[in-house]
């Protein structure tokens, strides 16, 4: 012989309890595949509750994420993977070739005459004159070390032949260089352009 | 910059330090550029001479070098 449960007042409550909110028939005709699928739910469910997905917003990834490699000179917002920038960068510097690339650290044009007048620069905090022709120029952010490499060209703006440039001696250091301008027969003396670069 | 910075050099001569506009004021250019133990002065650019033909014979009287001493 059976016999049924007999239910409490509390359990008939906690039963009312658990349906209020619900439409009424909300599920009266849904199978229970499709109670289960969960293209038929609707709402929203916290992404913390989701193993393993991240946020569209400001994700931070990790592991060894991996991207569709762009097309070759793309200039969008997509994502630039390491496949592009190998190839971008040297294209957008035209330096074709495989020849390997090394930067300019710092550069400078000045006009020595008359007073230093700093015309252009980058990496340059400021040029100490000290006297006709001569001159330091030091460095924002200093060099790794003192072995870089300094080219240079003046313009001397007076009639007569080319400029000098040359490099003072015991001047190269990691926070500045002594460059001294002259005017082709070894006098020093004010040029009208001073172009240096450092490369390293 | 409409400053200048001038210190005395080893020769005996006036340096005279022209600062870029590369994020630092004149002062830490003074401080980073003057070489370690010379006195400086910072000066209005109105100051310096634009005539340089006797520019290897200017000088500078050390004790007016009073804004401070390279780092």
């Amino acid at each position: 012989m059976q016999y049924n449960s007999i239910h409490t007042g509390e359990d008939i409550d906690a039963g009312i309890s658990k349906t209020q909110g619900v439409a009424s028939n909300a599920t009266a005709n849904a199978t229970d595949a499709q109670l289960r699928d969960r293209e038929t739910h609707t709402g929203t469910q916290p992404l913390s509750s989701i193993s393993g997905a991240a946020a569209l917003a400001s994700p931070t990834f990790t592991g060894t994420p991996a991207a569709p490699t762009a097309a070759a000179e793309t200039n969008t917002t997509q994502i630039a993977t390491t496949a592009y920038t190998r190839t971008a960068i040297p294209n957008v510097l035209n330096a074709s070739g495989v020849a390997p690339m090394f930067a300019c650290r710092a550069w400078i044009n000045f006009n020595g005459t008359g007073g230093t007048v700093i015309l252009a620069n980058g990496n340059v905090s400021s040029i100490a004159d000290h006297a006709v022709g001569d001159y330091t120029i030091n460095f924002t952010i200093k060099m790794l070390e003192a072995n870089y490499c300094i080219t240079g060209s003046t313009q001397r703006g007076t009639s007569g032949g080319a400029g000098d440039f040359g490099v003072r001696n015991n001047s190269i250091t990691r926070e500045s260089v002594g460059v001294v301008t002259a005017d082709g027969t070894g006098v020093l003396e004010d040029a009208s352009t001073v172009s240096v670069a450092i490369f390293r | 910059m409409d400053q200048r910075i001038i210190y005395q050099n080893d020769e005996g001569g006036v340096a005279i330090i022209t600062p870029c506009e590369c994020g630092l004021t004149i002062e830490q250019i003074a401080d980073k550029d003057v070489p370690t133990g010379k006195a400086y002065k910072i000066v209005d650019v109105a100051d310096i001479p634009t005539d340089r033909q006797w520019r290897n014979e200017w000088t500078v009287d050390e004790a007016d070098l009073t804004d401070g001493v390279g780092a």
